[in-house]
């Protein structure tokens, strides 16, 4: 008899060890397009897996500690099925609560809903939980600054600003900005610290200017930069010129500069186009070797080689590459000025 | 192993960089480095054992190849491991006078040696200092990221042992609780899965008890197969065992093998080995 149970406890344990790997695996097969999905922040996986084949309830939670029903709740999240994704999302709370996902995506929902205040508790307590995360700081700043917060704005932004990660820079600027509706003293100092922390990162020219020129100025001169470039691109050169003054009316930038040596450089207003090659060049406000690149290329155009090759060396001694045309100012130097 | 990195350095020129490219069929190169390591003290038994000198020689170049993709692959911990068994090796022989053994080991010291200047030789063209590098920061944890993280990980699973010293926070959990405890450096959704101890993580998922259950589940073979290695005449076959739980066991401590079937399948049958082998020399008396 003791025999019997034992087989019959061995066989029930191995089946239910069985049906539990099996369930994990089947999971697992779906989890890799799911997982694939949200690391890539895309939504390929057909609603038939994540809707119906899916078993969010075994296992409740992926390889990596997320909730299934969160991964789950964004494909609703991004149908617009707002209400079915809250109800994931209480229920994904409930599966892993200190992953704090679920309450950060409740927090946007809420946000884009227009519940300011059930968005500020949601995202507050997934920054405060989990501050290191882009998703997390972005709706809670977000959220603060519709509030006009710029006190708990500086607070927070003291807590993540040791980390190694510039997007916490960039996000309290542009949010501290809308509250401040000006560049202060104190909001100048974190972006000259910035710069400094991060001397090769990107686009902190362009928050430089959007902090100094203001947003409006700074979204209406990169429109009819767009315009200008389209203009300059289909050879109207004229009408390029004119669109590209208006920008530069508007905010203070080299590369709007150095668009209108270009085109006066095309138009064959040499003067011109020397006066503003020459004003980025002693300037020092492009330092790709652009300007020196198209500068000695137009002397050597105008007969006077000795000068365009000095100009060509420097932009090669700056590994200077033109992404539109492909050239390489080390090689165009080589060929004009050292051959022969 | 040995041939994707001379493809890669050699023929192609790269920079010999610590990468996943050079995994081979385990999830990252700390596992592979530490799943050759734990092989080596076999295929030296089978060297010091063997009396064809064909058999030999390929053997010696099987340990040869082991040493240098060990240093290749630059994993501080499987390296040290594989320096201890090294030196540990000839000083247990000595013990126990097992001077026919001593004199053909001495060539494997060299190997060691002569795989180490190998891989000197290979980066030489373009990271020479980096295995000197990352042995340099290993005790500074505030320049070795990998250091300050596995300290951390220590810190949040003692406390998580204080907190809950009895039940644990149960099995399965710690990627839940460690959220919480080492949130100052979860950066996105990258979470702390494993504390790179299992003794630790052990004893935080399920206590105390259980902890020294699974200490003891790893420590009695050792010190069992070191016991049996004094005191038995197969004094080769009980070394090898103890060295493979030597490994496991430094690898419990500061990775997370009982994760990882490569690691998990070779200890297991090691215990078997100590099982069957235990049992053969009790029949043979």
């Amino acid at each position: 008899m003791q025999n019997k149970i034992f087989k019959f406890s061995i066989i029930l344990f191995s089946s239910l060890a069985l049906l539990s790997s099996y369930k994990s695996f089947q999971s697992s097969g779906y989890q890799i397009y799911m997982m694939w999905d949200f690391n890539n922040n895309k939504f390929n996986t057909p609603y038939e897996i994540y809707a119906t084949k899916l078993d969010p309830d075994y296992p409740n939670i992926t390889l990596t500690a997320l909730p299934m029903s969160f991964i789950k709740a964004r494909y609703f999240y991004n149908s617009d099925s707002l209400e079915i994704a809250k109800k994931l999302l209480f229920k994904a709370i409930e599966e892993n609560p200190f992953i704090k996902a679920p309450e950060a995506m409740l927090a946007n929902i809420y946000y884009d809903e227009g519940d300011y205040e059930l968005a500020l508790k949601y995202s507050k307590n997934a920054f405060k939980a989990l501050p290191n995360n882009n998703y997390h700081r972005n709706i809670y700043f977000k959220t603060l600054s519709h509030y006009n917060d710029s006190i708990e704005l500086e607070n927070s932004f003291k807590i993540i600003k040791n980390y190694n990660n510039a997007s916490h820079w960039f996000d309290y600027i542009i949010y501290q900005y809308k509250v401040l509706k000006r560049a202060d003293e104190n909001l100048l100092e974190v972006l000259e610290e910035f710069k400094t922390k991060y001397p090769n990162e990107e686009n902190i020219e362009n928050l430089e200017r959007y902090v100094k020129f203001g947003s409006l100025n700074f979204t209406i001169s990169s429109v009819l930069v767009s315009d200008a470039e389209r203009e300059f691109e289909n050879k109207n050169y004229q009408k390029a010129l004119e669109i590209f003054m208006l920008a530069d009316k508007l905010i203070d930038n080299p590369i709007i500069d150095l668009n209108i040596a270009l085109s006066y450089d095309n138009l064959e207003d040499y003067n011109n186009a020397f006066a503003y090659y020459d004003r980025i060049i002693n300037n020092q406000l492009i330092k790709s070797g652009k300007p020196e690149f198209h500068r000695g290329l137009l002397s050597i155009k105008l007969n006077n080689r000795n000068e365009g090759c000095e100009y060509l060396k420097i932009a090669s001694d700056k590994n200077f590459v033109d992404s539109k045309s492909g050239l390489i100012a080390a090689n165009v130097y080589y060929q004009l000025c050292k051959m022969n | 192993m040995n041939y994707s990195i001379y493809d890669s350095v050699i023929q192609n020129g790269n920079v010999l960089l610590r990468g996943n490219q050079f995994r081979g069929f385990t999830g990252n190169i700390n596992i592979s480095s530490f799943a050759i390591a734990i092989k080596i003290p076999l295929v030296i038994y089978l060297y010091l054992k063997t009396n064809m000198k064909v058999f030999k020689f390929l053997l010696l170049t099987l340990i040869f190849s082991a040493f240098i993709t060990i240093c290749l692959l630059m994993s501080r911990g499987a390296f040290l491991i594989t320096l201890f068994l090294v030196c540990l090796i000839p000083l247990m022989l000595t013990l126990k006078k097992e001077f026919k053994f001593l004199k053909a080991y001495f060539v494997i010291p060299i190997l060691f040696i002569g795989s180490f200047y190998t891989q000197q030789l290979l980066v030489k063209e373009n990271t020479p200092d980096q295995m000197l590098e990352r042995f340099s920061t290993i005790t500074d944890s505030r320049k070795d990221e990998s250091v300050n993280e596995r300290l951390i990980f220590y810190r949040s699973a003692l406390q998580s042992i204080k907190e809950t010293p009895i039940l644990g926070v149960g099995i399965g959990n710690w990627k839940l609780i460690s959220i919480e405890l080492g949130k100052e450096m979860v950066s996105g959704y990258r979470i702390p899965y494993f504390t790179h101890n299992d003794y630790l993580q052990i004893t935080a998922e399920i206590g105390l008890i259980g902890g020294i259950l699974f200490t003891y589940f790893i420590l009695f073979p050792l010190f069992f197969s070191l016991r049996k290695f004094f005191k038995s005449n197969d004094n080769l076959l009980y070394l090898t065992l103890t060295l493979i739980f030597i490994v496991y066991g430094f690898d419990s401590l500061i990775n997370f093998p009982l994760d990882r079937p490569v690691n998990v399948i070779y200890f297991l049958f090691t215990i078997t080995l100590l099982y069957y082998s235990t049992k053969e020399t009790n029949n043979a008396k």
